[in-house]
């Protein structure tokens, strides 16, 4: 292909991604540096909304309660993901219906989908609330810290499997059988299968799943907002939700930039080793 | 043949989706139908068209406006909507909406007293005198008195129509407080004496508050402070919340909690309210608008058995613990309708029929309607609430600021509540935060 029509296939995109990414990016970073509100004019404040941001023990404690939320779904989701995918490939009969099934969560509107869950859960007149009574477990999910906690994961982990599934059902679908085949007649079990063919074969799907998984745990907001609202007190207040509160509760539209930018490299750090491990597999030979 | 058979089912199912959009497409005409027959209201059409949507946070009285105020639909031109969302989402929507450089979504909004000072401070809202002066007489706007008019004044402007007020008080169970032998609390501490005796007998818990953050904490802890003689800043806006006052108020506070339901940390106006009409506490505090809905035969269990008692005092003994509410529309400068039309639509549904109506559900502004027999017989709680406010109920302090001072001290008091930090850090965590906000924010300097 020559370079001019590259350049011409690739501008509409291009264009949209500078437009709707890189411009409102760069202007983040400009407001950041900013002291403003509602209606108000900017005034240049240098770092100060950095290091306000950077000295707040709430900021902190959300960064905290956002990394324990990604450290503990992200694998539990994976496994669950996986196991499902793996049982699913031996299904025959109504498959179709069990891949529905499963793929439920991805479908159901997230917030619709938060909202019914947390009702489930509610104190003292949700269904599950209520199952667990007569079991004589009271457990006052939104009432404490780490109740809140584990319910906001839980949520997590049901909604988010169903990604899992799909992207690892799909991998294990394009499997060539040849692989397993000619394990199977050198003698391998099933777990050596496994082990050593399946797994090692989905590793570059389970490595993009991480990474969108740490995206998306990092960006936590709507079922913060809709279950519990960073309560009770700041516990379950993960950085999405400590931005807005600060930008759009206490108006502080500045410090609620320099916090956005402070996620965003955040999320950089963290996806620096996959996005290496990318790089050098394009370009790592060449 | 199963070809055929896959064939048949697609058909089927194509059959179906066609049948249902287009069952869809026939339902019950809406907007675009013909209009109701409604009342003839008084107001001349607009030359163009105009759409009214009012942002309010629901509650039953706004639900008697805003039936009235759909009356207008039958003027040519006009369009009214109403979008009702919970409290926090409104304060949120109006900030956005009347901050943009653009035309507001909203050609009304519903505020109270803190709020019209917030908005009316940073230029936001049109000023009313001209059109309360056109209109005194044809809708007879001396009925709301002046006290009410002084609540939507700013820098010597009216900015705002009063259309209720509110004040919290106490709200009990008689039959239990009887079988009990309690008398009837009139402070926090016999408040506190009448929960300990009431633990574990006739309701799952003895009070109730709302204290979920941060309005509901905030308000109950300004309800508290200013009972424990306490105020929020000095006449220098230095915070004074975070002293002696403040930490007892917020110990009361905290000790208060441990009787009620675990979920009240989390709770809303209305989660307290469903707790009382199930029977689930005895006591609470709560706005005299929620009266009602004590006597409201689809969802009280409690009909009859509920009654009020003025605002509870504190140690100071010079003012009730309570939080003295207006509630007002007000009009955004950046209004796409004309102001003129949208004041007269507002006005049309405050009539003294209609709030006659409301007063089922709240105070209303009107002098006439507060003090008609049938009304005053009725609503017991009116009394109360009077009661109340003359015992020397006030409101916010009328500074821009509080908006600020309301999430801030919320959220960090929450802290204290879940036991994560002592009351006495959260209230000098949220001075110091305060002072620090408000000063970048430019309110003070």
């Amino acid at each position: 292909m020559k370079k001019k029509e590259f350049y011409l296939f690739i501008f509409p995109s291009l264009f949209i991604m500078v437009s709707l990414m890189v411009v409102p990016f760069i202007f983040t970073i400009y407001l950041s540096f900013q002291q403003f509100s509602y209606g108000s004019v900017p005034k240049f404040i240098g770092f100060q909304n950095y290091i306000d941001t950077l000295v707040s023990s709430r900021f902190w404690d959300s960064m905290w309660f956002t990394l324990i939320y990604t450290a503990i779904t992200t694998p539990i989701k994976l496994v669950i993901g996986f196991c499902v995918a793996i049982l699913l490939t031996k299904v025959k009969r109504f498959r179709g219906i069990f891949v529905s099934g499963a793929l439920l969560p991805f479908i159901v509107a997230p917030v619709v989908g938060t909202l019914l869950f947390s009702w489930l859960f509610k104190d003292p007149w949700g269904f599950y609330t209520q199952i667990l009574m007569k079991f004589g477990i009271n457990i006052h999910w939104f009432s404490s810290v780490w109740s809140a906690r584990w319910l906001l994961m839980l949520h997590g982990i049901w909604s988010g499997v169903a990604f899992v599934f799909l992207v690892l059902f799909a991998g294990l679908q394009s499997m060539p059988e040849d692989f397993l085949e000619a394990a199977s007649i050198d003698g391998a079990n099933r777990f050596q299968r496994l082990l050593h063919i399946i797994i090692p074969y989905l590793a570059p799907l389970f490595s993009f799943i991480i990474m969108m998984n740490l995206m998306d745990s990092y960006r936590l907001f709507d079922s913060v907002a809709v279950m519990t609202q960073g309560g009770p007190g700041s516990a379950t207040e993960t950085l999405m939700y400590y931005n807005y509160n600060i930008a759009i509760n206490q108006q502080d539209l500045g410090a609620g930039s320099a916090i956005s930018i402070l996620t965003v490299i955040g999320i950089f750090i963290l996806l620096l080793p996959s996005l290496r491990g990318t790089y050098k597999e394009y370009f790592g030979n060449k | 043949m199963k070809f055929t058979i896959r064939r048949s089912l697609a058909t089927g199912l194509i059959f179906i989706m066609t049948l249902a959009l287009t069952l869809t497409g026939c339902s019950t005409p809406t907007s675009t139908a013909t209009k109701p027959t409604a009342p003839k209201v008084d107001i001349a059409s607009p030359k163009t068209d105009s759409t009214i949507t009012l942002l309010t946070y629901k509650f039953p009285l706004m639900g008697t406006y805003i039936n009235s105020m759909k009356d207008v639909n039958s003027i040519k031109n006009v369009h009214f909507n109403a979008k009702e969302v919970s409290w926090d989402q409104m304060l949120e929507q109006a900030n956005l909406a009347m901050s943009s450089g653009g035309k507001s979504p909203y050609e009304v909004f519903e505020a109270y007293n803190r709020t019209l000072v917030e908005y009316a401070s940073k230029g936001w809202l049109q000023p009313l005198d001209d059109l309360v002066a056109k209109y005194k007489d044809k809708y007879k706007l001396d009925d709301i008195p002046k006290v009410l008019w002084d609540s939507v004044t700013y820098n010597g402007h009216i900015y705002g129509i009063p259309h209720a007020q509110n004040v919290e008080h106490l709200f009990y169970r008689k039959d239990i407080l009887e079988k009990n032998n309690i008398k009837v609390p009139t402070t926090y501490d016999e408040l506190l004496a009448a929960c300990k005796a009431l633990k574990g007998k006739d309701t799952p818990y003895p009070v109730e508050f709302v204290v979920g953050k941060p309005s509901g904490l905030f308000t109950e802890f300004n309800d508290v402070l200013l009972a424990d003689g306490g105020s929020w800043f000095d006449n220098n806006d230095q915070p004074l919340f975070n002293g002696p006052e403040g930490v007892k108020a917020a110990e009361t506070l905290k000790e208060l909690i441990s009787y009620m339901p675990p979920s009240a940390i989390t709770a809303t106006n209305d989660d307290v309210m469903l707790a009382m009409q199930t029977g689930q506490i005895a006591l609470s505090n709560m706005w005299t608008a929620r009266a009602a809905a004590m006597e409201d035969p689809t969802v009280s269990k409690v009909i009859g058995k509920v009654a009020f008692a003025p605002a509870l005092f504190g140690d100071a003994k010079t003012i009730p613990g309570t939080n003295y509410t207006q509630d007002m529309f007000v009009f955004p400068k950046n209004s796409a309708v004309d102001t003129d039309l949208t004041f007269q639509v507002v006005c049309y549904a405050l009539n003294q029929e209609n709030m006659k109506k409301g007063s089922d559900f709240g105070m209303v502004s009107r002098t006439s309607i507060l003090t008609d027999k049938d009304v005053v017989a009725k609503h017991p709680n009116l009394v109360v609430a009077n009661n109340t406010i003359k015992a020397g109920a006030v409101s916010y302090p009328k500074k821009a600021y509080m908006g600020l001072v309301t999430t801030i001290v919320g959220n960090d008091l929450a802290d204290a509540m879940t036991g994560k930090i002592s009351v006495k850090d959260a209230l000098d965590k949220a001075a110091k935060e305060c002072t620090v906000q408000m000063k970048k924010q430019g309110y003070i300097k």
